[in-house]
């Protein structure tokens, strides 16, 4: 049986969680944005190594962080797309390899949007 | 518990944060990079004693923090957990070379956490009882012979390539069936640790696993190995499957190195320390088998006979002297 102390601190945690995951939602658009911003200066072949690395950065992050605020799906296919730009980078030129994390990223920034606040 | 969490997220740390409040620790500092911690531990009154550091940063990263963390004398010994997600567990191995006691998965959760944190108290604990044997010996230099335990895994302070027991179980844990497989355990037991322990001083005993833990860690210098030391005489090692290890040679060479300090050291009370290195231990792809069996598979298989019962003999089994080696 859980003791009044032990309720008090699951609460407290629960309570700390929420606010985070409210905060992360909060952000969701901003990050968005530096996905796309770091996708864009690689279709203009500006710095594209620094904007695939930036990207790498903010997937692995992201799939840090997610899961334990109960956004399995985003955790998942960021972790997904961190090891696919991970196999680019050491295969720069491998054509297949961009597709794949092209098409992750994309999942990713539909999962994103489809977490916005005002969209869901 | 003052307790230094480091990671480029400030989410995370916010994350961290509760949990570890949820858990009773309080005193919670909290770096953005490994030169802001750095800058906090220098600047620290009072040391911290226990680490969370997270492995991918910009700058320097974890492993290098952790390296740099262990070369300061105060936080030789002090717990460093590595943060680090399922798919970075090459650089757990780097984390583990560089001086982390532990290492936690990304996504945290409290279940872990918690588990992980029991591990650095007993850690603490370890340290603390170990802290004071030693000053009890400095201060009234008394035979205080039997404060280390025979069966106790001890933490060797001298020997920080030896791992604590909990951390090898929890790497084992956590390698993944592929990585698993690929890797072997090897257990050395030394045969008259029984014999040494009643002879000897806790201290003494201490130097003597210390002095084995040297030389098997000089044995396996060719391979990129974890080495610790599970009480009762016995350590384990884990090795990669595919390197090319004569236990035969290994075992002889650790025997002569033992030999070899014991001669240089002079007289001592207690015989020089006998290992047996056993055969390797492996786990089977897709075992359902608890992975830590491992460990105990390879301790067992050094008990039973260790290089004795295939290659025959070493030299301190045929009894050689000093003027024919």
């Amino acid at each position: 049986m859980k003791t009044a102390e032990a309720r008090d601190t699951s609460g407290q945690l629960e309570q700390a969680i929420e606010g985070l995951r409210q905060k992360f939602l909060r952000e969701l658009d901003e990050r968005i944005f530096a996905f796309e911003d770091a996708m864009a200066q690689i279709r203009n072949g500006s710095n594209t190594q620094h904007a695939l690395r930036h990207i790498h950065a903010m997937a692995h992050k992201q799939a840090g962080i997610a899961p334990s605020l109960g956004f399995a799906q985003i955790g998942e296919i960021s972790r997904d797309l961190e090891g696919k730009i991970e196999k680019t980078l050491s295969d720069p030129d491998c054509a297949e390899k961009h597709q794949a994390w092209h098409k992750s990223l994309e999942l990713l920034l539909d999962e994103m949007e489809q977490q916005l606040p005002d969209l869901a | 518990m003052k307790i230094l969490v480091v990671d480029d997220d400030p989410l995370f740390l916010e994350l961290a944060a509760s949990l570890l409040n949820s858990l009773g620790y309080n005193r919670l500092h909290f770096a953005k990079s490994a030169d802001d911690a750095l800058s906090q531990i220098e600047q620290a009154a009072t040391p911290f004693d226990c680490f969370l550091l997270d492995i991918q940063m910009p700058g320097m990263d974890g492993i290098e923090l952790c390296a740099c963390i262990r070369d300061i004398e105060t936080y030789r010994h002090t717990p460093i957990v590595m943060l680090t997600a399922m798919t970075e567990k090459h650089y757990v191995d780097g984390a583990f070379q560089a001086g982390a006691s532990d290492y936690i998965t990304k996504p945290i959760e409290r279940i872990e956490v918690k588990a992980r944190m029991r591990n650095v108290e007993a850690l603490l604990a370890e340290r603390s009882h170990t802290g004071l044997v030693s000053q009890q010996l400095k201060n009234a230099e008394i035979d205080f012979g039997k404060s280390v335990r025979f069966e106790d895994p001890v933490l060797l302070h001298d020997a920080a390539w030896v791992l604590p027991f909990s951390s090898l179980e929890n790497y084992v844990l956590r390698l993944g069936n592929m990585r698993l497989f690929n890797t072997v355990a090897y257990g050395f037991h030394i045969e008259n640790a029984h014999e040494i322990h009643a002879r000897a001083s806790g201290l003494e005993f201490i130097d003597m696993l210390t002095d084995v833990s040297r030389a098997i860690r000089d044995a396996l210098s060719a391979f990129p190995s974890f080495l610790s030391y599970a009480g009762y005489g016995d350590f384990c090692a884990l090795v990669p499957k595919l390197a090319h290890f004569d236990r035969s040679f290994a075992q002889l060479q650790i025997n002569d190195a033992l030999q070899l300090t014991a001669d240089m050291s002079g007289e001592q009370s207690w015989p020089v320390p006998k290992v047996k290195l056993g055969a390797a231990q492996s786990c089977k792809l897709l075992s359902f088998k608890d992975p830590t069996d491992m460990l105990y598979g390879a301790i067992k298989k050094a008990r039973r006979g260790g290089e004795r019962e295939f290659e025959g003999f070493t030299r301190w089994q045929m009894g050689v002297s000093d003027e024919n080696r």
